[in-house]
């Protein structure tokens, strides 16, 4: 595990861990030239073609943890709409703070 | 300046009064540093970019050429983790680019509301990824046969005409095994994670030639980890990693991470 360093003194991060980031995540701008988000979903579909196809031992499934296991139906999700505002992901601002609590208290008394 | 021959690369925004040393940060064009730029109580991380390079066509074809994403991927990252390590970071995309800085205050104009609330929630959090490889499967596969009721009754012993139909039915028997510890090894393990986080969530697993692993990628996720807790989810971690070793699977953590993976929009179906 690599828990012990920062990021910047890991100089081995892997490429497509860094695409995975900056081409999946990260706010959607529509900038002046900015490539379109259509083209830049291409570019990173592209990219791991280029680089290797994606697969996953569990294939098909997609069950409880809700894997996202093709990078399709990924691209679709990100690709929809005009995209710009950044909002959290998975969990709205008025919810951060009280799973937290709950959550808190679960792993003490656990 | 509004110049024909450059664009205004923007890395990511910050509050106004996060003052973070930009000195000796290089900007994704090398020829220029990085710079700030105000608008009301948000700053911009912006560096001037030649077209010639980052224009319409020229980046299209630029972010087909692996190193110069690479290069281009690994200064936009640079950048957000410096701005991470001063205070917090809204990161955007990898090339926005915009005509000019005035485009770049018409954006912090109009979504002022969405990058201030942003800022407040992210504020004090860090992304951190977690990764599991299954990277001995004959571990997998022995541990599925002393759970298997199948592989106990094959054991007992069989006449030889079944032995290849046999063989079939344990074989589909283990991987069947196998795949429902593996599952149930996932689903402790995002959920153990996800409650010492603020927000955790699957990422698509990355393919066994993209990710350079030996090994199949199982679970791939990020996770919204405020600083004070990082320690016991790094604890967490480390014990889910021990506990689950014996499956086959190696638990892998990196970060902290700026916060990709929660600021691009909500799901719809959640």
């Amino acid at each position: 595990m690599s828990e012990e360093t920062g990021l910047s003194a890991q100089h081995d991060i892997a490429l497509v861990d860094l695409v995975d980031r900056l081409l999946a995540g990260g706010v959607v701008i529509t900038g002046d030239i900015t490539l379109s988000l259509a083209s830049i979903d291409l570019v990173y579909l592209n990219l791991r073609l280029v680089l290797g196809s994606a697969s996953t031992v569990l294939g098909e499934r997609d069950a409880s943890v809700d894997l996202p296991v093709t990078v399709d139906s990924h691209i679709l999700e990100n690709g929809k709409g005009d995209l710009r505002l950044p909002r959290l992901r998975a969990s709205g601002c008025g919810t951060l703070t009280s799973p937290n609590r709950v959550g808190r208290d679960q792993a003490s008394g656990a | 300046m509004s110049d024909p021959e450059f664009g205004c690369y923007l890395y990511g925004v910050i509050a106004v009064d996060n003052h973070p040393s930009l000195e000796d940060l290089r900007g994704v064009a090398p020829a220029h540093g990085v710079r700030l730029l105000d608008h009301g109580p948000l700053r911009a991380v912006v560096s001037w970019v030649p077209l010639a390079e980052f224009g319409g066509e020229a980046l299209k074809s630029n972010l087909e050429d692996l190193a110069w994403l690479e290069r281009t991927a690994r200064t936009h990252a640079a950048v957000l983790e410096h701005l991470q390590a001063s205070g917090t970071v809204v990161p955007v995309r990898l090339c926005a680019i915009f005509d000019d800085e005035s485009g770049v205050r018409t954006l912090l104009d109009q979504e002022q509301e969405s990058f201030l609330e942003a800022l407040e929630c992210l504020c004090g959090h860090a992304e951190w990824s977690v990764k599991v490889v299954l990277s001995t499967p004959e571990d997998l596969r022995s541990a599925a046969r002393q759970s298997s009721v199948a592989a106990q009754e094959s054991a007992q012993g069989e006449s030889v005409g079944r032995a290849y139909l046999s063989r079939k039915v344990l074989d589909r028997a283990l991987r069947d095994e196998g795949r429902a510890m593996v599952e149930a090894a996932m689903d402790e393990i995002h959920a153990r994670l996800r409650q010492e986080a603020e927000a955790g969530v699957p990422l698509p697993a990355q393919g066994r030639d993209l990710s350079g692993r030996a090994g199949e990628m199982v679970l791939n996720a990020a996770y919204l980890v405020e600083t004070s807790r990082v320690s016991a989810f790094q604890t967490t971690a480390r014990e889910l990693g021990e506990r689950y070793q014996e499956l086959g699977l190696d638990l892998d953590v990196a970060g902290p991470w700026p916060p990709y993976n929660f600021v691009i929009p909500q799901r719809a179906s959640s």
